[in-house]
């Protein structure tokens, strides 16, 4: 039981993003896609998530053709923490996380028990019960993204994709939310996929880093094994040094150039 | 939470009554309180009027004022909802029917049957919403490409592109006006917000379709919460967007076309009541929907009245009135709005 993304070529009318990435996450692990600007690692993900047909190439959950379910099914399967950007600001954090139930209820959004449960659940493990009735406007940076990541828990989805959601937050948040992620991760059984800026975050939180270079996979497995210096060094075209820490975490620095 | 709804809904449907009571009892021949109720109490329960009442009362409640009150009733509660809508697919909050030129394409789609065919009978009162509504399904898809800047759509090109194709339509509606004689004149006066028809036939011809299009505008309420997250996150929570936003942009656009089609283009309603409601009740359109439904009904109700007591016994075009409370609030949300509309 795993992620498969099978030799998938993918782009835009007028430009091919991603050439042949073929990569496999276990169930259960963290997978952080990491690359410079334009690497294509949130085409990536919209490819993962169903919004982006590839040209070639499949996603599979468990041997299932994502693309070829229907919107509500895949939505059982994948939910995407995407940026907190520009949210509906009269919203309450309620309102907003029972939306991640949509793919359980019918058109006309009646809610069950269950559905209520799966709120409440979501709402304790990202620590937002007590702000349940605020609105969205009232709510800081850090405290959206998790509202995003708490619908996202809501759809109860055994796949979990994050788009760079750490990048508005200060370094305590950021160290929280991704925290968060790896605790969900291990405490639900979660496959998490997530597109992360911070090469040492990556390092980290994540079970295995992938590198994207100009669409294409540059390299996958463990922090350790692939952020070497020599290798950084090339896909960012900046000298970096890779150092170690006390518990044996791979720390890469920008070297003086 | 479940009792705050139950307030509002009790409140707007309150106010509803309220402003129908009003409507049907003032007028040139005021009619007092206890006689509308033993007219409408002969009425309900099928017996005769009652011999000691002045036959004239049963002439204005039945024939003149019960079935302009049910229209004005209709039309305003189609402006509330629709607009309601129209701003929830939008996300927009200066999204409105009459804003968004929508109204005057459904203008132009009547006129332009009244042009070729002028009604004549049921067939003609029933084919007229048709036209309308294809106007505006036509004046949204063409508004909605326009404004488009990068896949978004922001305030500023939404409300230009509305105005211009508004425009557009309003100077052919003029055109085909000035070329038709008199009696096409005088039969399409209505259109421009002027007096509407009057007697039972609109308000039959108007409610198959009014029905519908309220029916869909009701059962929208999730989709358009779900929509207000952008139309990715829309698709990633397991909503069909593109269909979603088409299946109700032609319910609005139905619901706009009948009003158009039997009470002419009446501007603001659709823009000023659903923020009302948001600013009272906060945001969840399966809310918005049915209160903008009850309190653009009130609205238009109360605006009438005005329009038909201010300086009587003349009768002001409804559209007047509303223009004159309704765009000063439209400059002020437009100044509230800045800040987020990109």
């Amino acid at each position: 039981m795993s992620l498969e993304i099978v030799h998938v070529s993918a782009g835009y009318p007028s430009q091919q993003v991603l050439d042949d990435v073929h990569l496999t996450v276990p169930k259960g692990q963290i997978l952080a896609l990491l690359g410079p600007n334009g690497a294509g690692k949130t085409t990536l993900l919209r490819v993962l998530s169903g919004t982006l047909a590839p040209w070639q190439g499949q996603v599979r959950w468990e041997g299932r053709d994502i693309h070829r379910l229907a919107p509500k099914a895949r939505a059982r399967l994948v939910a995407v923490v995407p940026q907190a950007r520009a949210l509906p600001p009269a919203f309450t954090v309620e309102q907003a996380v029972m939306l991640g139930r949509t793919p359980y209820l019918s058109w006309l959004g009646g809610a069950g028990q269950a559905d209520w449960k799966a709120v409440q659940r979501a709402l304790t493990q990202t620590d937002l019960l007590p702000l349940a009735a605020r609105p969205l406007q009232r709510l800081s940076g850090g405290e959206q993204q998790r509202v995003l990541l708490a619908r996202a828990l809501a759809q109860e989805t055994p796949l979990l994709l994050l788009d760079e959601p750490t990048t508005h937050l200060d370094l305590h948040h950021q160290s929280r939310l991704l925290a968060l992620v790896r605790d969900l991760s291990r405490a639900r059984g979660l496959t998490v996929v997530m597109v992360v800026h911070d090469l040492n975050q990556a390092a980290r939180y994540a079970d295995r880093v992938a590198i994207l270079d100009h669409g294409r996979l540059v390299a996958a497995g463990s922090p350790a094994a692939v952020l070497t210096a020599e290798r950084l060094t090339r896909v960012y075209r900046t000298p970096v040094e890779v150092l170690t820490t006390a518990q044996g975490w791979p720390v890469v620095v920008a070297a003086a150039e | 939470m479940k009792t705050r709804w139950g307030r509002a809904f009790w409140l707007s449907a309150g106010l509803l009554v309220l402003a129908v009571g009003l409507s049907v009892t003032v007028g040139a021949v005021p009619v007092p309180l206890p006689v509308l109720a033993r007219l409408l109490w002969a009425g309900l329960s099928g017996r005769a009027v009652p011999a000691n009442l002045p036959a004239y009362y049963h002439t204005i409640v039945f024939d003149l004022r019960l079935p302009h009150t049910v229209l004005m009733l209709l039309t305003g509660a189609a402006l509330g909802s629709s607009g309601a809508a129209y701003q929830g697919v939008f996300r927009n909050p200066l999204a409105d029917p009459y804003l968004l030129g929508i109204a005057s394409g459904a203008g132009l789609g009547a006129v332009l049957i009244l042009a070729i065919h002028r009604p004549a009978g049921w067939g003609g009162a029933l084919a007229l919403p048709v036209a309308a509504f294809v106007g505006a399904v036509l004046t949204v898809a063409l508004v909605y490409a326009l404004a488009q800047v990068e896949g978004r759509l922001p305030t500023t090109t939404l409300i230009l592109a509305g105005v211009a194709i508004g425009s557009l339509a309003s100077a052919l509606t003029s055109f085909l006006m000035l070329e038709s004689e008199g009696t096409l004149q005088r039969a399409i006066t209505y259109l421009m917000g002027g007096a509407p028809l009057s007697g039972w036939q609109p308000v039959l011809a108007m409610l198959p379709y009014w029905l519908v299009g309220q029916a869909g505008l009701l059962l929208s309420g999730h989709a358009l919460n779900v929509l207000q997250f952008g139309e990715e996150q829309a698709q990633h929570l397991g909503l069909n967007a593109r269909r979603a936003k088409a299946l109700i942009l032609a319910a609005a656009s139905l619901t706009t076309a009948v009003a158009v089609a039997f009470a002419g283009i009446i501007g603001f309603i659709g823009l000023v009541v659903p923020h009302v409601v948001r600013l009272l009740w906060g945001e969840d359109y399966r809310r918005e929907v049915p209160l903008s439904l009850l309190g653009g009904a009130t609205a238009l109700l109360l605006a009438d009245l005005l329009a038909r007591t201010l300086l009587a016994p003349r009768v002001l075009p409804v559209g007047i009135v509303t223009a004159l409370f309704g765009a000063p609030f439209f400059l002020w949300v437009l100044r509230r709005a800045r800040p987020t509309a990109t």
